[in-house]
Parts: C-alpha cells; sequence; structure tokens
C-alpha cells in the first residue's frame, strides 16, 4: 500500500501558505518528513490522518481518497500528534479501552489483551490505574503512542514525536517506530536530522510548504561523497568565506567556527575533504534553496 | 506614575483592547441590543398600560435593573472567559513568571471585563431617552419633562454598580473554580437570589426591609419603592432619594470586593495546580513512576496485535453506548452536583402549596404539577449547560487530535453524547416525580394517584426537553464557540419568546413559549389540552431533528476550519441518506405544522393578541351609540341545553320573554350576541312573535339590531326564540375553550346568551389602551360626581328562569333554580331547574360527575357540589353556609330563594364567585387544607361566610357601577362573614382571620389613596373597607350597624328603587350612630385616613391590695393622605382603646381613652401582673403598623 500526494496546497486564513503544490509518493516502510519549525509538516500530517483538508489536490491511500473516504480511512490510521491533551481525571487503562471501543475492538476479551499489550509496550502497564492528569510529559507522550497503535495501524502518522523525549526514551520509541515500519507505512516528521538517518528508508525534506528534495537517505548522502570539505575558521572571517564558497553549515567548535562547505572539487588552502552525513544533505538542501532565493532577488 | 500601577493599566488596557477585539463580545453586544429594544418597546407598552410616565426616574432606573439582569448572562461570559482564559490556554505559567505576578494580571483582567460590561449597560439609559423621543406609542402624556438626573442616576446607581457587583462575583467564582461555568452558576445565584429575596423574604415572610438589602441587583429595593412611593413621587422622585437603595449598593459592592480579594488572595496562594473541582491530580505525581522507568531498558518488541476490529452496526451502537457512558462520567463529575441543589432547592420552594391567606393545599396532582413547571424550565437551561460542555468535551481536554481520527461516525458521536443527556434528563425528570411523589404521600395515601404524574413527566414534558436537548447540541455544534452557543441558546430559548409577543408575533408556530399551554384539573385530567400539547411537540421536535441533521453536516473534526471550508464539508457531508433524512424530517414539520395551523388558522379564525381589544373598541366605535338606545327588559328566560362532553359540543334553544317597561313604543331592538370571531358560539336567527326584520347582523363583533313591524306598547311584551350551537374546532393558537369538557364543564350563561341592548362591559376598560385605539377616556366606574351617577348599572334585571340540561349518562348537571325533575332519555341524563323567586342575568351552567352533599336550613335546601375526591371542606362548608344563612337572615333580612348552592368547576385558581342562589368555587378551594393552618384559621369556613353575604350584599343590595361598589360588595360581606365565624369559632378565632388579613400590610404600599367612600381596588375593599367596618362594628356596636344595613337593603333592593351608593352606606351608618362617632366615619370612610399610633414603654409595679398600676408611654399622631401622596397632619383628639393583658391575651383592662397627637403617658391600675400592655391593642384604627400597639410592662 503507497500514499500518494499530489497537488497538495492549503493556505491559512492569516495568509500564510503552508503548503504548496506538494507532491509525494510514500511506499510501505518508514518515511521521514524532514523540516525546519513551521515548514508545513503538521499541516500535511494532519491532512493525511483526516483531521484538515486541502484546499487543492488529493491524498490517496492506495484506492482510498483521503479527503472524500475518512471514515475508511480511519480505519486504518494510527495518528500520533505532535501536541495532544488527555482527560485528567480518567485513567490510562480506562481511557485506552475507551479509545479501542472507538476504533471498533469491541470484543471484550481482545480489547482487555490488547490493552494490556499496549501499556506494557509503551511501559505504562504499573501505572495504569494513575490519573492522566498526574502523568509527566513523556508518560502522556507513551500513552499516545499506545493509542495511535490500537487497532493495527496500516498507516501510521507520528508528528514530532522525539520532541518532547529524553535521550533514552527516544531511542526505545524509534526502535518501537521501525518495528512498526516492518508491517505498514509509517510517516514520521520531524525536525532532527538523527531521527530520519537512523530509521527511515526513504525521506523528503521540505521547507515553508515546498517538497526540495525526495530521496533514499543512504543514496543521499552517497551522492554528496566528496562535495563537503571542512575548514576551522576564526569568527570574523565568514562573511569573506561565505561570499566565496558556497557554505551550508557552521557549527562553533571550541570557540572557533566549524565550516561545511559544498564544492565539486577542493575550494582552495585549509579545507579538508570530509565524509558526508545526512545532516550535510539536509544543509546542503535548504542552502541550496536559500542561495536560489537569494540569486532571484538579485536578478 | 508608578511603574506598577502602569504595568496594571496595561493589563487593563490589554484587556479591554481584546475583548473588544473579539467577535464573540460584539455577538453579545448585538444579542443584548436585540433584548433591550425588546425590552424598552415592552416598558413603553406597560407604562402605557399601568399608567405611569415612560421617563420616571423610578421607571427608568427599574428598567435599568431588569436590563442588567438580562446582561448577567453576557457578563456570566465576558467575567468567565477573563478570569480563567489563562487557565484554558495553559499560559498561566507564562504569566505566573511575569515580574507583575498573575495575582495582579488576575486584577487587571477583573478590571478589563467590568469596564466592558460597564460599556455595556451604560446604553442602557441611552435606549430608554432615545425611546422616550421616538418610539412610535411614546406619546406626550407618557412623558414628563426630560429629566437628565433620571438617566444618570439610572446608570449611577442601579446600572454601573450592577456591573461591578456583577462582574466582581461572577469573576472570583470562575477563578476560584477555574471554570468558566463558575460564573454561570454565579450568575443563576445573582438571579435566584434576587427572586428568592422578592418573592420569599419580602413576599412570603414579609421582611422586605432584608429583602431589600439581600437582592444584589437592587430589583428589590427598587420594586418596594415603586410600591410605596405615591403617586407624585413615581412621577418625579429621583431614586438618590432612597436610603435603602444606597445601603444595599454600597454593601453589595463591599461583599464583591471581599469576594474579588479572597479570589486574588486564594490565587496568590495556589499552585497551577489546584483544580477546583480536581485536587487530588496533585498527589498522583509522587507516586515514583519516574524513577522506576530506567530499570526498564527498552520497550519489549513491538508485536502486530490481531485485535479484531470491526466496524459493523453492532459495533456501532456499542461505541455509541461508550461515548453516552462517557458523557455521563463527564455530567456525573462535573456541574450536576451544584445544578442538583439548585433544582433541589427550587422544588422545595415550588411545593409550598399555598392558598387564600396561608392556608396550605391538600397535596394532589392538581398543584403539585403546576409547582413542578419552573423546576423544569431549570432542566432546559441545564440541558443548554451540559449540551455545550459535551460538544466541547475533547476540544476542552485538548484530545481532539488523539480522538478525532478514530473510525466513529459523527453521528455516533452525536447519538451517544445525546444518549447521555437524555439519560440525564429521564433521572432528572424521575427524580422530579419521586420528589413529587413523596410530597404528595406526606399527605396522606387517599388522594394519590400516580398516573399524573408519569403523564406529565414522563408523557409531556419528557419528549420536550428530550427535543430540546436535540436542539441545543445542534446550536453549539453549529455556532462552535461554546460560550456563544450557550448565551445564543438562552436568549432563543427563553428570552425570545418573551419579546416576540410584544411585537405582535405569537403564533405557537413561530414561538416555543416555555410557559406550559396545558392545566391539570383533578376532573378532566390534562385534557382539553393534550391533543394541542403533543402537535405542538412533534411540530418543534421535528425542527430540533432536521436542525440537528443540519449541525451534523457541520460537525467539526479536527482542526477549526474556516467557514469556507466548513461549508464545503458540510457540501461533501450532504449525502443522500441526509438528504432524505432532512425531506422526511420536513415533512414531518409540514406534516404537524400543516395540521396545527389547519387548527389554529382554518379550523378556528387566527387572531393576534392585539387583535381582541381593536375588536373591542370597533364594537363600541359602532354600536356605542344604541348604550342609552330605550329597550325592552327580560323578564322570563326558558332554556333548553344539551350538552355533549364526550364532543365537547352543546346546543341551546331558548324563549325568552322581553317587555317594554318604557312610557314609549319601541320598535327597534338591539341584541348582543357571542361575538363570532372570538368565542366557539354560533347564534342562530332570531324569530320573534311578530314580523320583524333584521338590520344589522354583525356576527363578527356580535350585535344585531331588529326592527319591529308593529312597535312594542309600553307595557306589552314579546317572546324571542332563538338557537345557539357551542362547537369549538379542533384548537385555537391560544386559549382552548374549556366551557364544556370531557367532565367538568362550566360556562357563564351571560356569555353565550344573546343580551338586550349595547353591552358596556364588552368595551375596552384600559385608560392607555383606549387612548391608543383613538376612544375618549372613560372611568373604569362612573364618578360620585357624575350626576347620572345612580343610572350606572350592571343591567340586572330579575328574570324567572326555567333551564332543562341534558348531558351524560353518568354526569350531573347544574344551574340556579330549584331541580324539578331528573330523568334519563336516550342514553342521557336530563335535569330540570327553575327558579320560584326572579334572579338576577347572572347564572352558569355546570356538568360533571359529581358527588352532593345536602342538607336542609328551614325550607331552603343547602348543596355542595363537588368532585368526589374533594370532600375535605364540603361539611364545614355546608355548616358555613347554615350558620350564614341563619345570621344573616336575622341580621340583614330573609335570604330570597329556595335553594343556596356551592359548586365546584376546573379552573387554575382558589377563588369563589357569588351569583344569586348560587357560588361557584375552583377546584383549589376544594384542596384548602385548614387543618394545617400554621396559625389555625378555617379559612374556607370564612369565605363561605363572605360569598353567602354576597347573597345579600350584591344579590339583593342592587350596586350602582360607580366608585365605592366594592366598599358595598367586598367590605359589608367581610364584615358580614366576621360575624359568622365569632359565633361558629368564637372572638379568638375571629381575631386571627382579623390577623391574617392584617398581614397585608407587610405588603409594601404607597399609602396614597382614595377614601372608601370612592374605592375600587382589591386592598380597599377587601382589607381597609373590612377593617374600617370592624372598627365602626367595635366603637358602634354590631346592633346599630346591622340596623343601618338593613335600612340599606330596604331602600336599594328593588327594580323600581334607585341603585345603592357608598355614600348612602354613609348616610345610614350616620343615622344610627351618635354625634361623637361622626368624626370617626368621616377618618373612616370620607378621607384617607391613617394613624400611626406606637407604644414606647410601658411600666408596672405593684400598688395596694395586689393591684398592679401600669403606666403607658405612646405615642400617636394621624394623618390623611390624598390620592396624589400629599400627606396632611390632622390633629387627633380622638376614643381610642387601651388595652391591657394577662399573658398573652387575657384582658385585664379595655377602655376607651381620649388620645391627642404627640408622646402622652396613660396610666391605669389592673387586678394582676400584666404581660402586654399598649394602645388599640385589637387594631381596630388604620394602622399600617399594628406591630409596635403593644409592648410587655417592665417592672419598676
Amino acid at each position: 500500500m503507497e500514499l500518494h500526494i499530489r497537488n497538495v496546497s492549503k493556505t491559512y486564513p492569516n495568509g500564510v501558505q503552508a503548503l504548496k503544490d506538494v507532491t509525494l509518493t510514500i511506499p510501505a516502510g518508514m518515511y521521514g518528513l524532514l523540516g525546519p519549525n513551521g515548514a508545513g509538516k503538521s499541516t500535511l500530517m494532519r491532512m493525511i490522518a483526516t483531521l484538515q483538508e486541502p484546499d487543492r489536490g488529493s491524498i490517496h491511500l492506495g484506492e482510498l481518497d483521503v479527503v472524500r473516504q475518512k471514515d475508511a480511512v480511519r480505519e486504518t490510521l494510527g495518528y500520533l500528534p505532535q501536541e495532544f491533551g488527555v482527560y485528567p481525571k480518567v485513567s490510562a487503562e480506562k481511557l485506552l479501552e475507551h479509545f479501542a471501543i472507538l476504533k471498533g475492538i469491541v470484543d471484550r476479551r481482545a480489547r482487555r489483551e490488547v490493552v494490556e499489550a499496549l501499556l506494557r509496550q509503551t511501559n505504562l502497564w504499573d501505572v495504569r490505574r494513575q490519573k492522566l492528569g498526574g502523568y509527566s510529559g513523556g508518560m502522556r507522550q507513551r500513552f499516545g503512542v499506545a493509542v495511535a497503535l490500537l487497532g493495527n495501524p496500516k498507516l501510521m502518522i507520528v508528528d514530532e514525536p522525539t520532541a518532547g523525549l529524553d535521550p533514552a526514551e527516544r531511542v526505545r520509541f524509534l526502535n518501537l517506530l521501525s518495528e512498526l515500519g516492518e508491517h505498514s507505512v509509517v510517516i514520521l516528521s520531524t525536525h532532527i536530522v538523527e531521527d530520519v538517518s537512523e530509521l527511515c528508508t526513504r525521506m523528503a525534506i521540505i521547507d515553508r510548504g515546498e517538497i526540495l528534495l525526495e530521496a533514499e537517505p543512504l543514496r543521499a548522502v552517497e551522492e554528496l561523497k566528496g562535495r563537503i570539505w571542512r575548514r576551522v575558521i576564526s569568527k570574523d572571517a565568514l562573511p569573506q568565506l561565505e561570499r566565496e564558497h558556497h557554505v551550508i553549515s557552521t557549527k562553533l567548535l571550541a570557540g572557533r567556527t566549524l565550516v561545511h562547505v559544498h564544492a565539486e572539487a577542493s575550494p582552495g588552502a585549509g579545507f579538508e575533504p570530509v565524509e558526508p552525513d545526512l545532516e550535510d544533505v539536509y544543509f546542503t538542501t535548504m542552502a541550496g534553496r536559500q542561495r536560489a532565493e537569494q540569486a532571484e532577488t538579485a536578478a | 506614575m508608578n511603574i506598577a500601577l502602569r504595568k496594571w493599566l496595561e493589563v487593563v488596557r490589554f484587556e479591554l483592547v481584546y475583548q473588544l477585539g473579539r467577535r464573540s463580545t460584539w455577538l453579545f453586544f448585538a444579542l443584548f441590543l436585540l433584548m433591550l429594544f425588546g425590552q424598552v418597546n415592552g416598558d413603553v407598552l406597560s407604562a402605557r398600560e399601568i399608567g405611569v410616565l415612560f421617563n420616571a426616574p423610578l421607571f427608568v432606573a427599574r428598567g435599568a435593573a431588569s436590563a442588567a439582569l438580562f446582561a448577567l448572562l453576557i457578563v456570566a461570559a465576558i467575567a468567565g472567559d477573563a478570569a480563567t482564559r489563562d487557565v484554558q490556554l495553559r499560559m498561566e505559567p507564562l504569566f505566573r513568571s511575569t515580574p507583575l505576578g498573575a495575582a495582579a494580571h488576575h486584577g487587571g483582567r477583573a478590571a478589563g471585563a467590568f469596564l466592558v460590561v460597564a460599556l455595556l449597560l451604560a446604553v442602557v439609559p441611552l435606549a430608554f431617552m432615545l425611546a422616550s423621543f421616538i418610539h412610535p406609542s411614546a406619546e406626550a402624556e407618557l412623558l414628563g419633562p426630560f429629566r437628565p438626573a433620571a438617566y444618570l442616576q439610572s446608570y449611577l446607581l442601579v446600572g454601573l454598580p450592577n456591573a461591578f457587583i456583577a462582574t466582581g462575583l461572577l469573576f472570583a467564582l470562575a477563578s476560584l473554580v477555574r471554570h468558566t461555568l463558575g460564573s454561570y452558576i454565579g450568575a443563576a445565584l445573582v438571579f435566584v437570589g434576587s427572586l428568592v429575596s422578592q418573592l420569599v423574604i419580602g413576599g412570603k415572610l414579609g421582611r422586605w426591609d432584608l429583602a431589600k438589602l439581600l437582592d444584589s441587583t437592587g430589583t428589590a429595593a427598587l420594586s418596594v419603592m415603586s410600591r410605596t412611593w405615591s403617586p407624585g413621587d413615581l412621577r418625579t422622585r429621583t431614586i438618590a432619594t432612597d436610603s435603602a437603595l444606597l445601603t444595599n449598593r454600597l454593601l453589595w459592592i463591599a461583599i464583591a470586593l471581599a469576594a474579588l480579594a479572597f479570589a486574588y488572595t486564594r490565587f496568590r496562594a495556589g499552585a497551577v495546580a489546584f483544580n477546583g473541582m480536581n485536587r487530588t491530580h496533585r498527589t498522583d505525581k509522587t507516586d515514583g513512576t519516574n524513577q522506576s522507568y530506567p530499570l526498564q531498558p527498552s520497550y519489549p518488541s513491538y508485536k502486530s496485535y490481531s485485535s479484531p476490529t470491526s466496524h459493523s452496526t453492532r459495533t456501532r451502537l456499542h461505541q455509541t453506548l461508550t461515548i453516552a457512558h462517557d458523557s455521563l462520567r463527564e455530567i456525573a463529575t462535573g456541574w450536576i452536583w451544584i445544578v442538583l441543589p439548585l433544582l433541589v432547592l427550587q422544588t422545595a420552594a415550588k411545593l409550598q402549596l399555598q392558598g387564600i391567606l396561608d392556608t396550605p393545599l391538600l397535596r394532589t396532582p392538581g398543584p403539585i404539577l403546576q409547582a413542578l413547571d419552573n423546576p423544569l424550565n431549570t432542566v432546559v437551561v441545564f440541558v443548554l449547560l451540559l449540551a455545550g460542555e459535551l460538544v466541547w468535551r475533547e476540544r476542552d481536554a485538548n484530545m481532539q487530535a488523539l480522538a478525532d481520527p478514530a473510525p466513529v461516525p459523527d453521528w455516533v458521536r452525536f447519538a451517544g453524547r445525546l444518549l447521555g443527556i437524555g439519560f440525564v434528563v429521564v433521572a432528572l425528570h424521575a427524580l422530579l416525580m419521586l420528589a413529587a411523589i413523596v410530597f404528595d404521600v406526606q399527605g396522606g395515601w387517599e388522594h394519590f394517584r400516580l398516573a399524573p404524574y408519569l403523564q406529565l413527566l414522563f408523557g409531556i414534558e419528557l419528549a420536550g426537553t428530550l427535543a430540546f436537548a436535540l436542539f441545543a447540541f445542534a446550536l453549539h455544534v453549529l455556532v462552535n464557540q461554546k460560550h456563544v452557543g450557550l448565551v445564543l441558546g438562552i436568549v432563543l430559548s427563553a428570552v425570545l419568546p418573551q419579546v416576540l409577543p410584544d411585537f405582535g408575533i405569537t403564533h405557537p408556530l413561530l414561538v416555543d413559549s416555555l410557559d406550559p399551554i396545558w392545566r391539570y384539573s383533578d376532573f378532566s385530567g390534562f385534557a382539553p389540552f393534550l391533543g394541542q400539547v403533543l402537535w405542538l411537540e412533534l411540530y418543534w421536535g421535528a425542527w430540533a431533528l432536521l436542525f440537528a441533521i443540519v449541525a451534523r453536516l457541520f460537525w467539526v473534526r479536527g482542526v477549526q476550519p474556516r467557514l469556507r471550508e466548513r461549508l464545503r464539508i458540510a457540501r461533501r457531508r450532504f449525502t443522500g441518506w441526509t438528504a432524505g433524512a432532512a425531506v422526511a424530517t420536513f415533512a414531518l414539520i409540514v406534516l404537524a405544522g400543516g395540521f396545527v395551523f389547519y387548527n389554529t388558522n382554518v379550523l378556528n379564525a387566527y387572531a393576534a393578541p392585539a387583535e381582541g381589544p381593536q375588536r373591542q373598541a370597533e364594537y363600541e366605535r359602532r354600536y356605542g351609540r344604541y348604550e342609552h338606545t330605550a329597550q325592552p327588559e327580560l323578564t322570563a328566560t326558558k332554556l333548553h341545553v344539551e350538552l355533549y362532553p364526550e364532543r365537547r359540543n352543546a346546543h341551546v334553544r331558548g324563549e325568552q320573554r322581553l317587555v317594554n317597561h318604557t312610557p314609549r313604543p319601541l320598535d327597534t331592538i338591539h341584541i348582543a350576541v357571542a361575538p363570532a370571531a372570538s368565542t366557539d358560539i354560533d347564534t342562530g336567527a332570531i324569530q320573534f312573535d311578530r314580523p320583524a326584520r333584521a338590520t344589522i347582523a354583525d356576527d363578527a363583533l356580535g350585535h344585531r339590531t331588529y326592527v319591529l313591524a308593529q312597535p312594542l306598547q309600553p307595557g306589552e311584551s314579546l317572546q324571542m326564540r332563538w338557537q345557539l350551537r357551542y362547537a369549538p374546532r379542533g384548537f385555537p393558537a391560544r386559549g382552548i375553550s374549556t366551557d364544556v369538557v370531557g367532565n367538568g364543564s362550566f360556562f357563564v350563561m351571560q356569555d353565550w346568551l344573546p343580551r338586550i341592548g349595547y353591552q358596556p362591559g364588552r368595551a375596552l376598560t384600559n385608560a392607555g389602551e383606549r387612548k391608543l385605539h383613538g376612544l375618549p377616556p372613560r372611568p373604569f366606574v362612573a364618578s360620585l360626581d357624575d350626576p347620572n351617577v345612580r343610572q350606572a348599572s350592571y343591567a340586572r334585571t330579575p328574570v324567572d328562569l326555567d333551564v332543562t340540561i341534558g348531558t351524560a349518562a353518568d354526569q350531573t348537571a347544574v344551574t340556579s333554580g330549584e331541580l324539578r325533575r331528573s330523568w334519563s332519555h336516550n342514553g342521557r341524563r336530563y335535569f330540570h331547574y327553575a327558579t320560584s323567586s326572579p334572579i338576577g342575568s347572572e347564572y352558569a351552567v355546570f356538568s360533571a360527575r359529581y358527588a352532593v352533599r345536602r342538607t336542609r336550613w328551614r325550607d331552603v335546601t343547602l348543596e355542595v357540589v363537588h368532585h368526589p375526591g374533594h370532600a375535605h371542606n364540603a361539611q364545614r362548608m355546608l355548616r358555613s353556609m347554615e350558620v350564614s344563612l341563619a345570621q344573616f337572615s336575622q341580621r340583614f333580612g330573609p335570604y330570597p330563594h329556595k335553594v343556596l348552592r356551592m359548586i365546584e368547576y376546573p379552573a387554575s385558581g382558589s377563588s369563589a364567585h357569588a351569583a344569586p342562589s348560587t357560588i361557584w368555587y375552583k377546584e383549589q378551594f376544594a384542596l384548602l387544607d385548614p387543618d394545617q393552618h400554621p396559625r389555625q384559621l378555617d379559612l374556607p369556613f370564612a369565605a363561605t361566610a363572605h360569598e353567602v353575604a354576597h347573597q345579600w350584599w350584591g344579590a339583593q343590595l342592587r350596586l350602582a357601577r360607580a366608585e365605592g361598589i366594592i366598599l358595598l360588595s367586598e367590605s359589608l360581606a367581610w364584615y358580614s362573614a366576621m360575624g359568622v365565624v365569632e359565633q361558629q369559632y368564637g372572638d379568638a378565632h375571629l381575631q386571627r382571620l382579623l390577623g391574617e388579613m392584617r398581614r397585608a400590610y407587610l405588603d409594601p404600599r404607597s399609602r396614597a389613596g382614595v377614601p372608601l367612600l370612592r374605592a375600587t381596588e382589591w386592598f380597599n375593599g377587601y382589607r381597609k373597607g373590612a377593617f374600617a367596618m370592624y372598627a365602626l362594628r367595635e366603637y358602634a356596636g354590631q346592633q346599630n350597624v346591622d340596623l343601618a344595613l338593613r335600612r340599606l337593603l330596604a331602600a336599594h333592593s328593588r327594580p323600581e328603587q334607585p341603585l345603592a351608593l357608598s355614600t348612602d352606606l354613609l348616610h345610614e351608618l350616620r343615622q344610627v350612630t351618635p354625634a361623637s362617632l361622626h368624626s370617626l366615619l368621616g377618618d373612616l370612610f370620607e378621607r384617607n385616613t391613617f394613624w400611626e399610633l406606637k407604644t414606647n414603654k410601658a411600666t408596672a409595679r405593684p400598688a395596694a391590695n395586689g393591684q398592679w398600676q401600669v403606666s403607658l408611654d405612646v405615642v400617636a399622631r394621624k394623618v390623611v393622605v390624598d390620592a396624589e401622596g400629599k400627606e396632611t397632619e390632622v390633629a387627633m383628639q380622638d376614643l381610642i382603646e387601651v388595652g391591657v393583658f394577662a399573658g398573652e391575651n387575657e384582658p385585664l383592662y379595655r377602655a376607651m381613652h381620649r388620645i391627642r397627637t404627640g408622646p402622652q403617658t396613660i396610666t391605669v391600675t389592673v387586678p394582676r401582673k400584666p404581660g402586654r400592655a399598649g394602645i388599640d391593642p385589637r387594631h381596630l384604627l388604620i394602622d399600617v403598623q399594628p406591630d409596635d400597639n403593644m409592648v410587655t410592662p417592665t417592672d419598676r
């Protein structure tokens, strides 16, 4: 089953164009949607999760039209929103059962089993009787995961899931996701490059509503091989360097500035080649867009 | 400027700008303006009706107070939002961390909200001012000189303080419970507090001084002013002169400030996690689960759970129930615990069933069901509140993103929540029913019947409430803004039905009023109202359903969409199924509405309420000229009445004899028939025993004119025959005719039969309305100064009556006259009644499954004809009739008829009415339970004596329709009844009766008024006049007063004698009293005199021979108050009783003393130690503060 997004656009009442003619094809497996804050990731996620409609364009999950056949899509959908609340006065177990019924698991025995399994899976079993109002951010996030996993989803949408998690929790969660990716379409939106590089077989980079790159992470990294150069400079030298070279990223390193430059051949003295990683892919793509825009304004 | 202050002002400014920048604020403003428009319009109309100036200061202030009451809803929305926005938007930590501090922030919010409300209420005086200039009905007569102070004070003393008090209290409440609903509950409390102050503390307990303080809206204080101010004050006096109002304002401003301060300190101290109704979860955090998770190195490996999901119909059902269950959980853990006590309180208050003079009613379904009606309206408002909570349940928890993608169709969510509310509604109805039943059974099992409760709560009301729940839901879904939905819902369901009628929109298909259109009677249950009730319920229910079908299309799922998107989504959701359901529902609306319309507008002529007065005016304009046209007089009436109770149908055949008593031949006869336009009566052709032709036949207004071919010579008589049919068709828009019903038919025959001559009684009487319709002013009764005053008659020539009534086989038919024969024929019962002495033209026809209790007094048959279950008072009524007849015939002259009957009929109320030889009383009169009277008064006995007395004062004494008529009828009836009560139960009981009657003084009332000789209104006739007659009896002796009354009767009881005036009574009283009492007569009857008698102190000390010397410090004053309220003090030198009692009321000393104006000391010697002493112990003189006459003497 594949997810086809065709020419999807969305403009908000305040004039912000969240998505501009986005076209994507998302196959089974883990798919990473990478982009900075405000890139339109969440809008796209919500559209796929049937919570919002595009102004134009279509979204299809296999044969299903996501916009028009919402109910059918929802039957196979798992969605973990970026931000959500819960009924504070209800226990995790009760609320999960409630959601299980809403997802159509009406057989009492099966429901009990699923709820138990998921609570164990998300490490909430011991606190299942506790009111959700007393949960910490991470626990609540895990509860959201349990809800999303209910009903064996064929399409799993997780929106910035690792933002509120500590490093250990993040790792566990990503492991869980990758296991899930073996069975269904999993779309992971994030602004953290590592999330994608560690997990995803395919990815897209989105910025200000536009898809800048659609690729397999490994191949994209491969393609950059030999084209990324680094140099450590003083901060004052940066403007000069930026004028002369295609700087994709800068980073502070022990009080000096580490610069990554994109170039077909060695950009000159002081530069040394580096093994590219997905971050370089990301920054190259973003920088390329910036450059193109600057060129546009210059012209 | 102080930095902190400047920061704080910035918060206020921000709040103001924020509120004013919100669309909902302006929507509230618009709604408020709409309500205000309705209110001002209604006030103009009511100013005309009650005859006050529309721009008088007090009137404007009262307008401002009721507008502020309306505005409470909006205050709740605005203050609630301001108090809880940070919590709602989870911004609280952000503000708490600002250097200004969250609490100061909070105060700024409150101030901002107050300014918004103050701005809103500032519109009110402007609207009143504007209306006085531009409202088409605000004519010059309705306006005094323009006074800016009136408007300014209405704002500064009413509008603005109310804005502050309400905002303060509601804001404090909302921030204390950290939920906007706190402010709505606060609004309800303020509203209920105002009602309780006025109705219970003032009205029931008579503690108006407290009520004025306790009503935070100031309405009670203003209401007392409007009742105690003289007419002159009402026109010009400003409200700032009333200290009670000012005290009230200061008190409540202080309370509001205290509430804010309390909320402020709680807020300062309160942690973020303080969460009003759910404080527990704070402790949950500390159980150390966070520490436990590092022990679990990773999640268990994910396995795919092959959980069987299903989306079948059964699943949908299951899901619906789950959501219903969840809704119930929300309801059960929330506001129901605040609403429930409110409901219980209201029910308890309403179930204090009381009839006349504090006499409780028997606990039977009739009055209990009527009492349940208000609590049911509370349930409706509660449903609106709940629907809002449930529609917003997930979004309020910010859980919509988690819940909305679940594969559950919208209708399942809709239905599940509706089911949840439905369950609660059913439970509340069951609870109310239980309360009613427990209350009923406490009064004994003998009257208990379950059916009426089931029929009302689960038949009539439940369907309506559920339909309303549907509407409330749909409204919240459509409006998609919780507070706007709530306010709009209350406006649409409760306010609009009150306002629309003022604009002439009253048709039940257009306005769904919360007021009941049913009435329950033990005679006929809910019939004949049931059909109309159920059809209208179906009609409005279908609208609610259609509304819900439309709303479902707009159900918001996921991200809040723009209107255009909502429309687009709705269009997509509009499937064949939806269309089918909508069409089917619409068909139902058309069907039910069509049937209602067929009934109200085709079967019955629909008339807007304004058309009634219009017709009355038209009748007077066209035919008023015949008012004094000489007409023959009716002398005999023979009727054959066929009643068909089961068909609500009747047929009357009549034969009447007219005699020309005038000295001239008459050739034109004017006959008033029942107007076809406003009654269900169709009068056929009228035939005379000589050729005549109809020249006017205006059956719509009910006037016909016949010209006789041969004039009727003086002394000659004429036979007139006619038939009429009573046949109500279906149900009219309002006021179903209950003349003939399945059981308990009752109608006054006058209303049905053709009557001779123009009927002034059909004309408009209200001065304002007369003016509106361009009619010349016409006093309600003739002035004593009018030289033709004795011509003003009710035209009651005695007639011989002969009536045969046929009715259903199991019913008894009754009318005036003696029962000559009764028989069965063709499965129907027939009764033949005839009078052996002529009676007036006022008689009624009754038919029901009656029980009769009978006795004889000499040759007079006494009967109490009653519902078989209402025998409670029959015996004591019979006894009262017996004693009364015996006593009155001795005191005033013989009773002229061979029968005296009291007949019960179904109608709401507990009054009784006397007609010659017949007294009819309403159902609740039969339910009075004197055994339970808190101060042991046998009211049914006394009231029966009062009605029997009317057989002399009203039935025999022929009254001129003139000022003072109520003195001659009601005051004399009470005076007579006092003797009967005294004879049966002794003086102590009589004193209790008078004591109960004197409780009327507790109601605030202006002393301005006319003297009793010119009295026309209730208080003067039933109370003050009765007190005056009692005083006279004690001063002059009953023998003498009775002698005067006998003489009065002898001079004014036969048709050829002049009609009686109040001045005739005074004349006769003068004849029988010594000259020394003539000034008292003048004080009691000719002037509106008030005595102010007070005993400041009494001291007692032992004297010789074991006697005691009591000295009383009394102060006395006498004032005469004119109709405008001008008070003139008059020197007094009056004989007033001084009394000393042992214990409570064992007289030790009772004698008349001359009392002069001012303070004085009276010393008397009594044989024993006194317990009470004072001046005018029996309250013979008119003194509106009777409590301060007596004191307990102190020993010296």
